[in-house]
């Protein structure tokens, strides 16, 4: 029940991601919603159930709109491993200490995508450029997970979606 | 043997190994693909469909707001058809859209009868690609509509990019902006030949691209048009790319490079054309 609950969340993440979110016409950047939800989804249950859910996310993301198939499975995986590491070891409550944890995972993200950039020998951004483009990104992100991690809470209220993922299970 | 240890850090090991995986596809994936596998098919022809309906509502939703904020006789105008019957209202922005589609269509029409060596497909923009590093748009035409990868995609303003990957009903295009897009330009005033390179994140701000490898002796003044050269044998000659915004000399080279405004307007972008000119490829054996 879980994996269909989630699944139907990342679709509809990916369809509002690339409709609604870039008609909003935000200055400088876009909230990464998806890096969001993996993020809070990893807080609420650990990293391996994070990292499931990063990798889904990204595989299609890429799939649909990527060149390179795995890039984003690859970013999303590693945000949703990473970020799950507090769980149960850190007391996390329902708005402050989710949205530095996701902002704190928008910029590892941006700088993991730096070096993919770097090692696949693309264009690799100014610091000025990037400093215009990650500082409204973090701002962003750090408004958009308090509403986003509500909803994830609400979510994890409920029974099914509490069934522990065990690493058998992949 | 004793696998505790290995037990122990499954998880990790785990990571480790699709971490490797993943980047083996990158790399597999990074070349010229062109077309798209059965499964990227299947998912893709779930979601384009949604993303369709998405897409219209939302830029519906933005042009109306972005009207109401823009200019104030609307606000007038907003505030005496408020009066008028809920229905109405609808009917009103219906109709409102569908005059601005017909614009719209009738721009791109103009563009296909003004340029009768290229045969054109329509197609509507149904997606963007999410995040800041990329320009890619989804469209709502494949293969089963005739299109196929390194066509040209231009509105009635100019070059939009290319499709670089295609499914039964939808296509992936990569804009000019896109900072993998790399573009033989030519400025229409001087001849100068040089290579138009999206900058998305790059430099400056978003959505201005760079013509670089320009001569030093050029004299180009802000405002010249650039056209696509035709060279490369992908985007077809004669193609408006953008206005030259300001030149600068390329620091220790023997060349100038200018910044190049793109004469499409990537941010409302909603129907586009899929041309492909009657000349034939050469294929290199």
């Amino acid at each position: 029940m879980r994996i269909i609950i989630m699944s139907i969340v990342l679709i509809c993440n990916l369809i509002i991601q690339s409709t609604i979110v870039p008609n909003l016409h935000l200055p400088w950047s876009v909230p990464d919603t998806l890096m969001i939800i993996v993020v809070s989804f990893s807080l609420l249950n650990g990293s391996i159930a994070g990292a499931v859910v990063g990798f889904s996310g990204g595989m299609l993301q890429d799939v649909v709109f990527g060149k390179y198939i795995g890039l984003n499975s690859l970013l999303y995986m590693l945000v949703g491993y990473i970020a799950g590491i507090p769980y149960k070891k850190v007391y996390i409550d329902q708005f402050i200490i989710p949205a530095l944890i996701g902002m704190a995972a928008y910029v590892l993200k941006e700088l993991m995508m730096i070096l993919i950039l770097y090692i696949m020998r693309m264009n690799v951004p100014l610091p000025i450029s990037l400093i215009n483009k990650i500082f409204p990104g973090i701002l962003y992100t750090g408004i958009v997970m308090v509403f986003i991690h509500l909803f994830m809470l609400w979510l994890h209220h409920f029974k099914f979606m509490n069934n522990k993922w065990k690493i058998g299970m992949l | 043997m004793d696998l505790t240890p290995f037990y122990k850090n499954r998880p990790i090991i785990i990571t480790l190994v699709i971490t490797i995986l993943l980047i083996v596809m990158m790399v597999l994936t990074a070349g010229d693909r062109g077309s798209i596998t059965g499964a990227e098919n299947i998912i893709g022809g779930i979601i384009s469909p949604l993303q369709s309906v998405m897409y219209g509502i939302s830029t519906g939703i933005s042009d109306f707001f972005g009207g109401i904020i823009n200019q104030k006789d609307i606000e007038k105008e907003y505030a005496t058809v408020k009066k008028n019957e809920s229905a109405l209202t609808l009917e009103n922005q219906k109709l409102k859209e569908i005059e601005k589609e017909n614009k719209r269509l009738k721009d791109l029409l103009s563009f296909s009868e003004n340029h009768s060596e290229f045969k054109t497909i329509g197609a509507k923009v149904i997606g963007k690609n999410p995040g800041n590093w990329f320009n890619v748009l989804i469209i709502d035409k494949g293969s089963r509509q005739g299109i196929n990868k390194d066509m040209t995609v231009v509105t009635d303003k100019g070059l939009v990019g290319r499709v670089i990957e295609c499914g039964l009903n939808w296509s992936k295009v990569m804009c000019t902006i896109d900072s993998r897009s790399s573009v033989s330009g030519i400025i229409e005033r001087t001849r100068d030949n040089g290579i138009v390179r999206g900058t998305s994140i790059m430099e400056i701000q978003n959505g201005l691209c760079k013509m670089i490898y320009l001569p030093l002796e050029t004299d180009l003044i802000p405002g010249d048009k650039v056209l696509t050269s035709g060279l490369g044998g992908i985007f077809p000659k004669g193609i408006l790319i953008g206005e030259v915004k300001e030149v600068s000399r390329q620091e220790n080279e023997l060349q100038k490079y200018a910044i190049i405004k793109p004469s499409v307007d990537f941010q409302h972008i909603e129907e586009v054309l899929v041309t492909y000119s009657n000349v034939e490829k050469i294929k290199v054996e």
